[in-house]
């Protein structure tokens, strides 16, 4: 007899597998110059494309422009799109990378400030709380995330921030299921250990307030 | 089992991500060993805090779509590539026009040289295949005011002084 998460689990089957089929219509609609086909699959993947990209990059407006281009781009390589495979990852793909490659940029940047703006530089008021007690856990997690290199964190995100797979992960990073799940190990390891640290570092400072 | 072995699957275990053959390997090493069972305790605590970030909303409820901006960008690329399309037509015709006025400008100064030639023929009385190699260089502002008395009439021998005929028509205009 079939339980109930089972029963959940096949109607969730078949509702990717119609998703598929009819993103495979509208792709092949698209092609012909349907843009209204496009339109279509620009809403039903802008949401979960945006989460994704906000999961990298705080600023909405950033996030907004990110989310475009990646449309844009899937619209002008529809061409090399192979129909006879999932939408999905390959948008994926092409949001994450152009993610990764904005951050990758935007810390150069930061790099590059901090070594040519010293004078930006403050030593901090021991008079004023620290700024970082006021931060929340989403912001605390964050900070602890940006702390674990790249190809461990882009890991960790998409599968325990945002739910997909390790297949469909390896599908987004055109990487093995295996080379994924090794990652992802490294990241979670990685994230406890910062995370213990950071939290050790929290209990000291409201010890040494205390006292 | 060794400890790092279990401490990766304890990794993939802790989010679901350990399949039954790795986790009845696992499972008698944790029974064992006290400081991967601690281990296990710390990922689960680590886990959680990560679950409650995944479950919070990132996007507003209330969500502006990006397809009319998707569209409007769409439509000013293709414009673009229209427009590049029209300039790669005109630069494809450009090496073409080029060739074409250098040639023009081989064949004018061809015949620039052999008009030359017969204005030397003409005005020194040469055989033109005798001309020295330099004769070009043998030209002064004569030669070209020759030149355009070429399709004019011989001046006749003998005749009436041409500085006179100014005069006296300077001297019939006084009357």
């Amino acid at each position: 007899m079939m339980t109930m998460a089972e029963h959940d689990l096949q109607i969730d089957d078949l509702l990717e597998a119609d998703n598929a089929a009819s993103d495979a219509r509208l792709v092949d609609e698209a092609r012909r110059g349907d843009q209204q086909a496009f339109g279509q699959l620009v809403q039903r993947y802008e949401r979960r494309l945006l989460r994704v990209i906000m999961r990298f990059i705080r600023d909405r407006d950033i996030a907004d422009d990110l989310a475009q281009e990646t449309f844009l781009r899937v619209y002008e390589r529809l061409g090399q799109f192979d129909t006879s495979r999932r939408l999905g990852p390959w948008l994926f793909r092409i949001g994450v990378n152009l993610t990764v490659d904005h951050l990758r940029k935007s810390q150069r940047r930061i790099r590059w400030s901090v070594f040519s703006d010293r004078k930006v530089e403050r030593t901090p008021d021991p008079e004023m709380s620290d700024p970082r007690e006021q931060l929340d856990l989403k912001q605390e997690v964050h900070a602890v995330i940006e702390q674990i290199p790249e190809k461990y964190r882009t890991v960790l995100v998409l599968r325990d921030l945002e739910n997909f797979s390790t297949s469909e992960i390896a599908s987004i990073l055109n990487r093995r299921e295996a080379t994924i799940r090794w990652r992802l190990a490294e990241a979670r390891g990685t994230f406890q250990r910062l995370w213990a640290k950071r939290m050790q570092q929290q209990s000291d400072n409201e010890c040494e307030g205390e006292s | 089992m060794n400890c790092k072995d279990a401490k990766s699957f304890i990794a993939l275990w802790v989010g679901q991500d350990l399949d039954d053959s790795e986790l009845e390997a696992l499972q008698p090493h944790l029974a064992e060993c006290r400081d991967c069972a601690a281990h296990w305790d710390e990922m689960k605590s680590s886990m959680n805090v990560l679950q409650q970030v995944s479950n919070e909303v990132l996007t507003k409820a209330v969500h502006r779509s990006l397809w009319p901006k998707v569209a409007a960008s769409i439509s000013s690329r293709k414009h673009t590539a229209h427009s590049t399309v029209q300039n790669t037509g005109r630069r494809r015709w450009a090496p073409a026009i080029a060739v074409c006025a250098a040639c023009l400008a081989v064949a004018a100064f061809v015949n620039f040289e052999s008009s030359l030639t017969n204005i030397y023929e003409v005005s020194h009385g040469v055989d033109p295949n005798q001309l020295p190699e330099n004769f070009v260089e043998h030209f002064s502002d004569d030669s070209f005011k020759q030149l355009q008395d070429i399709d004019q009439p011989a001046p006749v021998q003998n005749e009436v002084d041409p500085s006179t005929i100014g005069v006296s028509r300077v001297s019939v205009g006084k009357f």
